[in-house]
């Protein structure tokens, strides 16, 4: 199952915000992909997502798998939502 | 005799700064070597791998704990090392050059650490670049780790230091003590970087970025200005003594502006100015807050809207502008309704590229035919209203059928939200930009039907002098000073104050000394500007009378040039007693 995300941060995904995703996204189980473009990388590396170079803007693809998918996707878009404006 | 030696680097943290240079010099750990693992030890070098990695990250536990206490933002940056220590990429990856390549864990760190870096500098973002020194830091310190070499201590240096280096890891920079360390110069390293922000908020004045630093030798007398970027390497006694005398008057204008922060903009006589920051984004509030804001002038709400694909939803709005109105903690924010022209990309619009963008379809003017995408704004407007005090704006209003139209609009966002039971403010505020010559002149018309005036000097003078500001060549003509747009904001203050309206100034010209004693002297009642000019206006608020103010404006009111307006009020600067 997957959900698209317009990253609002002001300068992106970049150290901090990625970091507390990370640490959001490995309260889970399931295993979590972000997608950008046609570059992909699993949400509990920090190193990987940081990789993905995500800039205010962008759109991104979250996938999960797995009955709780849904509530995941919700809750893990929630989050970033709420990200975007802690800077 | 003059001394001509100088060098030129980025300013990052401001402050003057006077000491003796000493060099930082920390080679790069070197994992140099032909040395190949056995089978038998690979396991090995796992395993000094790993206790490496469990030493690394109560080091920088450490480190955040230490940090956490003073500067709980920037002890971030060593979570997000925290988290990449224990990150599995960087074990697979080290893990496959033992396995695979029989090389030391010292070296397969080096590797798999300039692997990821590539990827960084690779970005066009110089936020993502600037990581790639995070990532050098963190290799370096496994580095160090696995070859048993501890850390370079630099707490103990000897007071008045100078630190000159090629680069300082984060980790080295948060480790300075401001007591001896009192300046700190770097050949390399930009605005963004985690050194940059670390040094500003130890207050050492730094300057990155800098090259021709071959030229500083150790105790070398090196005075450094940390907001310009200049370094002046062994000065003279007269250069000496006047860095001294700037870096004295330095601290006591912060100190002043520190005692100040809480202190309301009052005159000499009495006058209460409320003061107010533009801002661009929710994120900036807490900054403004800190900063002694007591309002946001001017809240730009573009950020939704640029930038993507699709306009934003309701909902998405309603989000942003409730944490704004929360983060504000009870101080008003002033929304300004989407303000975007022919000059912008965006997709969904469908806006044509126009001779005249300027003139052309933007703004309200856009907003007033587009009913489903002015409605999803002012419903999550209004919704955010609900949470604390907030005013809503309209940007280039030309005549009063626009603003009857747009308020309108907000009386039908109303009658809905209230039919599905939403919460709102029913007594929200209501006002227009005067940005547009038609509208400052027919101010008493408005001032009828508005609740509050915000001039946009930007605009305003722009349009009045028919002089495009963006165009350097017309330097000459736009003048915020001009008597024809004096005369204009004096007449918009009086509309106003006849029929108890409020005005403010949210243009540049209300952070700018000379303009924001101009707009005092005007009448004006609340100004908004960025939030790095806020102590310095309040400061000059603070320290003028308002009836003074008021004789100087009405002189210039009587000026006929730019010229005879910009003399009198540097006159009056200067002869302002501090």
């Amino acid at each position: 199952m997957e959900k698209e995300i317009v990253i609002k941060n002001k300068s992106g995904l970049h150290a901090r915000p990625a970091a507390q995703f990370v640490t959001f996204a490995k309260k889970y189980p399931e295993n979590i992909m972000v997608f950008k473009g046609d570059k992909y990388a699993p949400a509990r590396s920090l190193l990987s997502i940081l990789g993905l170079g995500i800039s205010h803007g962008d759109t991104v693809r979250l996938q999960v798998e797995g009955d709780q998918a849904a509530q995941i996707l919700s809750e893990l878009a929630e989050y970033l939502e709420k990200l975007a404006y802690e800077e | 005799m003059r001394n001509k030696e100088g060098l030129q680097g980025l300013g990052v943290s401001k402050g003057i700064a006077l000491g003796q240079a000493l060099w930082l010099y920390v080679a790069p750990a070197q994992t140099e070597g032909e040395r190949r693992l056995s089978e038998e030890e690979v396991p090995v070098e796992l395993e000094k791998f790993q206790v490496a990695l469990k030493v690394a990250a109560e080091q920088v536990r450490d480190l955040t704990e230490t940090l956490e206490a003073k500067f709980p933002d920037e002890a971030a940056i060593f979570e997000a090392h925290a988290l990449i220590l224990e990150d599995e990429e960087l074990g697979h990856s080290v893990q496959g050059y033992l396995e695979n390549d029989r090389i030391p864990a010292d070296q397969a760190v080096n590797l798999s650490i300039r692997h990821f870096k590539q990827i960084f500098l690779a970005m066009e973002d110089p936020y993502f670049q600037a990581r790639a020194a995070d990532l050098e830091d963190i290799g370096q310190r496994l580095i160090l780790n696995l070859q048993g070499t501890p850390p370079v201590n630099l707490q103990s240096l000897p007071p008045g230091t100078i630190l000159v280096a090629d680069d300082l890891t984060p980790s080295q920079t948060a480790g300075l003590d401001p007591e001896s360390v009192v300046g700190l110069i770097t050949r390399q390293g930009g605005k963004t970087s985690h050194t940059a922000i670390l040094a500003k908020t130890l207050g050492i004045p730094a300057v990155v970025g800098c090259p021709g630093l071959e030229q500083i030798k150790d105790g070398d007398s090196v005075i450094l200005d940390g907001e310009k970027g200049d370094i002046t390497l062994r000065p003279t006694a007269v250069q000496w003594a006047e860095a001294e005398r700037r870096r004295e008057e330095y601290s006591l204008l912060k100190q002043s502006y520190m005692a100040q922060v809480a202190l309301p903009a009052v005159t000499l006589d009495g006058h209460l100015v409320t003061l107010g920051v533009n801002l661009a984004h929710p994120s900036a509030a807490t900054e403004a807050v800190k900063a002694g804001a007591e309002e946001v002038g001017l809240f730009r709400t573009e950020f939704l809207y640029l930038g993507r694909q699709t306009a934003p939803s309701e909902e998405e709005q309603f989000v942003a502008y409730r944490t704004l109105v929360e983060k504000m903690q009870g101080r008003p924010v002033i929304f300004r309704t989407l303000d975007v022209g022919g000059d912008k990309k965006v997709p969904y619009l469908g806006l044509a590229e126009e001779d005249n963008p300027f003139l052309g379809y933007r703004a309200l003017r856009i907003c007033l035919q587009e009913p489903e995408l002015f409605s999803a704004q002012l419903r999550a407007l209004l919704r955010a209203s609900a949470f604390g005090p907030s005013r809503i704006m309209f940007p280039m209003v030309a005549t009063l059928e626009e603003l009857r139209e747009a308020k309108e609009c907000v009386s039908r966002a109303q009658l809905e939200l209230s039919q599905e039971g939403q919460a709102f403010d029913p007594n929200i505020e209501i006002g227009i930009m005067i940005e547009i010559p038609s509208a400052a002149i027919m101010a008493e018309e408005f001032a009828q039907e508005v609740d509050f005036f915000s001039i946009g000097t930007n605009d305003l003078v722009q349009y009045t002098l028919a002089a495009d500001r963006l165009n350097p060549k017309l330097g000459r003509l736009y003048q915020n000073h001009n008597p024809a747009v004096l005369r204009l904001i004096a007449q918009v203050v009086k509309a106003a104050h006849h029929y108890g309206r409020r005005v403010g100034v949210c243009g540049e010209m209300a952070g700018q000394l000379s303009g924001a004693l101009i707009l005092l002297g005007l009448g004006v009642d609340e100004l908004s500007m960025s939030v790095g000019s806020l102590p310095e206006i309040k400061s000059l608020i603070r320290e003028t009378s308002s009836l003074e103010g008021r004789k100087l404006a009405d002189s210039l009111l009587r000026m006929k040039t730019p010229t005879e307006v910009e003399a009198a009020v540097t006159g009056f600067l200067t002869a302002r007693p501090i």
